[in-house]
C-alpha cells in the first residue's frame, strides 16, 4: 500500500505566454520516479546502439584483387618466406579480422526501458526542466514567430550566457503542421509526438534536450503508458 | 549549478517516496553505469605493460603455444582412451520407472514355516519389511513364484504386483492375493504409519496404463469388479465401494 500520495502537483502554462494557468496533478510513479543515472545510462547506450548503421566494411586478403602465386621461391633468397602478396603484413594487402557490416542492435528489458523513461520524465521534472503546457498551438507555420515566442518565455534562465539557444523538445499528442513547420529549420528546436518517444524508448531525445515542452494531451498519454502495472 | 568543482559523483540512495533532486543537472554528459558494471576485456599481445604481451599468457613453445586449437581434436587425453569413449552415452533415464521389490514363495513359505510372518491375518507390505522377508520395498513388493510348489499355506496377501504363477500357487493353496496399487504417499503411509497423524485416504492410479492393469481380475487388481473377499483395510474398502 503507498504510503505517500499518489499524486505530484505541476504548473500548466499557456505557451505563448508563460504565465501559469493552474495546477495539475501528474502521477508520482512516472514523474517522481527514482533517478537512475546507470538505468538512463543504458538506455541512452542501448538507444544509440540500434541507431548505429553499422555499414563499414574491409577486405580481407582473399578478397584484395591480387593472384594467389607464391610470390618468391621458398628457399634460397636470402630474405623471409612469402606466400601470398596480399597477406595482411604486405603493403597493399587485405586487413586482418577488419570491421565486417553487421547490426550493432542490442536487447533491453523491456521493463529497464519503462523504467528509464519514468527515470528521464522524473528528472526534467526534478531539474526544472520540464514545463507543461496548456496546447501547443501557432497561428503560423512562419518559424520567426516560433523563435520570438520561445526567446521571450526563456525557458531556461541560463539562455543569456550561452552563444546560442538551448535545446527543446516539444511534445504533443499529434503532429502538428505548423509547428513541424515552424521548428524545422530551429536547428535546437525538435518537435515529436508522445507515441514516438514511447515506441522507441526515446530516453536520449528526452534527456538530450535542456527543456522539455510538454502539452496537456501528451502528458496525460505518457502517465497512462508509463505508469507501472 | 553545473560546476564541476563540487564532487562528481552523482550517486545518491534513491527512495520512491522521497523525491531527490540531483545535486548536479543531469544531462547527457554525466550518465553512467554503476561501477562494477562493466569490466574492461583482456587484449593479448599489446606490449609488456599490459602483462599479457609478447607469449600472450601460453608460456613457451611447445602444442599448446602453436595457432590453432593446440590439441588433435577435443576430448584428446594424449592418447589414453579417453573418457566418452570409454565410458560412452547409452540409452535414457526414466524418471516414472517403477522398480518392485520381488519376493519369492519359497521365501514367504520359509518365514512363515519359521514363524516370522503370521499367516491367520492379512499379510501386507509393512510385515514383510518388519520382519525382513523383503529388505527394501520400493516402489512395492512383487510377489513372484519362486518355488512355488513348496507353499501350502493359505494367506491373505496384499503387494503391489504379483506374477500370474504367484497368483496360481497362492489361490491353489487356497489364499487370496490382491494386488493394489500405491503411490510414493500411499507406499509411506502403509510402510511407516506412525510418522502420519492420520492415515491418508490412498490415490487411485492415474496413468491409462495402471488403471487398465489394476481393473484386471486376471491381475487380481483392487479395482475389477469380480473381487469378492477383499482384504479389508481402511483404502480398499473405499475403493470396493466405488469399484462394485
Amino acid at each position: 500500500l503507498p504510503v505517500y500520495p499518489p499524486f505530484l502537483q505541476a504548473w500548466y502554462r499557456d505557451f505563448k505566454t508563460n504565465l501559469p494557468l493552474g495546477i495539475m496533478d501528474v502521477e508520482r510513479q512516472v514523474f517522481g520516479a527514482p533517478i537512475r543515472k546507470d538505468i538512463l545510462q543504458r538506455a541512452v547506450i542501448w538507444q544509440r546502439d540500434c541507431l548505429r548503421q553499422g555499414t563499414h566494411s574491409t577486405k580481407n586478403r582473399s578478397e584484395v584483387s591480387g593472384t594467389s602465386k607464391k610470390w618468391a621461391p621458398q628457399k634460397g633468397r636470402g630474405k623471409a618466406r612469402v606466400g601470398s602478396h596480399r597477406a595482411p603484413h604486405w603493403r597493399g594487402g587485405g586487413v586482418a579480422h577488419g570491421p565486417r557490416p553487421r547490426s550493432h542492435d542490442t536487447d533491453l528489458p523491456r521493463q529497464v526501458q519503462e523504467l528509464a523513461l519514468r527515470s528521464a520524465l522524473a528528472t526534467k521534472f526534478a531539474q526544472n526542466q520540464l514545463v507543461i503546457v496548456q496546447d501547443v498551438h501557432l497561428e503560423t507555420e512562419k518559424t520567426k514567430d516560433l523563435k520570438a515566442i520561445l526567446e521571450k518565455n526563456a525557458w531556461d534562465p541560463l539562455a543569456k550566457d550561452r552563444k546560442q539557444g538551448h535545446s527543446i523538445l516539444i511534445l504533443t499528442k499529434d503532429h502538428k503542421n505548423n509547428l513541424d513547420l515552424a521548428s524545422r529549420n530551429l536547428q535546437k528546436v525538435h518537435a515529436l509526438t508522445a507515441e514516438e518517444i514511447l515506441d522507441a524508448g526515446d530516453v536520449y531525445n528526452i534527456m538530450g534536450h535542456e527543456t522539455l515542452i510538454m502539452d496537456k494531451e501528451a502528458t496525460e498519454i505518457l502517465q497512462t503508458a508509463l505508469k507501472p502495472k | 549549478m553545473h560546476s564541476i568543482l563540487k564532487s562528481t559523483c552523482t550517486t545518491f540512495r534513491t527512495y520512491v517516496t522521497i523525491l531527490q533532486k540531483p545535486r548536479i543537472l543531469l544531462g547527457l554528459g554525466n550518465l553512467s553505469d554503476n561501477p562494477g558494471a562493466t569490466k574492461q576485456r583482456k587484449r593479448v599481445g599489446r606490449g609488456p605493460a599490459s602483462g599479457h604481451g609478447k607469449t600472450c599468457g601460453r608460456g613457451q613453445k611447445g602444442q599448446k603455444a602453436r595457432g590453432g586449437n593446440g590439441k588433435p581434436r577435443r576430448g584428446f587425453e594424449g592418447g589414453q582412451t579417453s573418457i566418452s569413449v570409454a565410458f560412452p552415452k547409452r540409452g535414457f533415464h526414466n524418471r516414472n520407472e517403477k522398480t518392485y521389490a520381488p519376493l519369492n514363495l519359497d521365501r514367504l513359505q520359509h518365514w512363515i514355516n519359521t514363524g516370522r510372518i503370521d499367516p491367520s491375518q492379512t499379510i501386507t507390505m509393512k510385515h514383510l519389511l518388519d520382519t525382513r522377508c523383503v529388505h527394501g520395498v520400493k516402489d512395492g513388493v512383487k510377489l513372484l513364484a519362486d518355488g512355488s510348489h513348496y507353499f501350502k499355506t493359505p494367506i491373505k496377501i496384499e503387494v503391489a504386483r504379483a506374477s500370474q504363477t504367484a497368483i496360481k500357487a497362492i489361490e491353489k493353496a487356497g489364499g487370496n492375493i490382491t494386488c493394489r496399487y500405491y503411490n510414493r504417499l500411499a507406499l509411506r503411509a502403509t510402510i511407516k504409519p506412525e510418522k502420519f497423524w492420520k492415515i491418508p485416504k490412498f490415490a487411485a492410479p492415474v496413468k491409462a496404463k495402471d488403471i487398465e492393469w489394476y481393473s484386471n481380475y486376471k491381475n487380481r487388481g483392487y479395482l475389477s469388479k469380480k473381487l469378492a473377499g477383499l482384504p479389508v483395510t481402511q483404502a480398499n474398502a473405499q475403493m470396493a465401494a466405488r469399484a462394485i
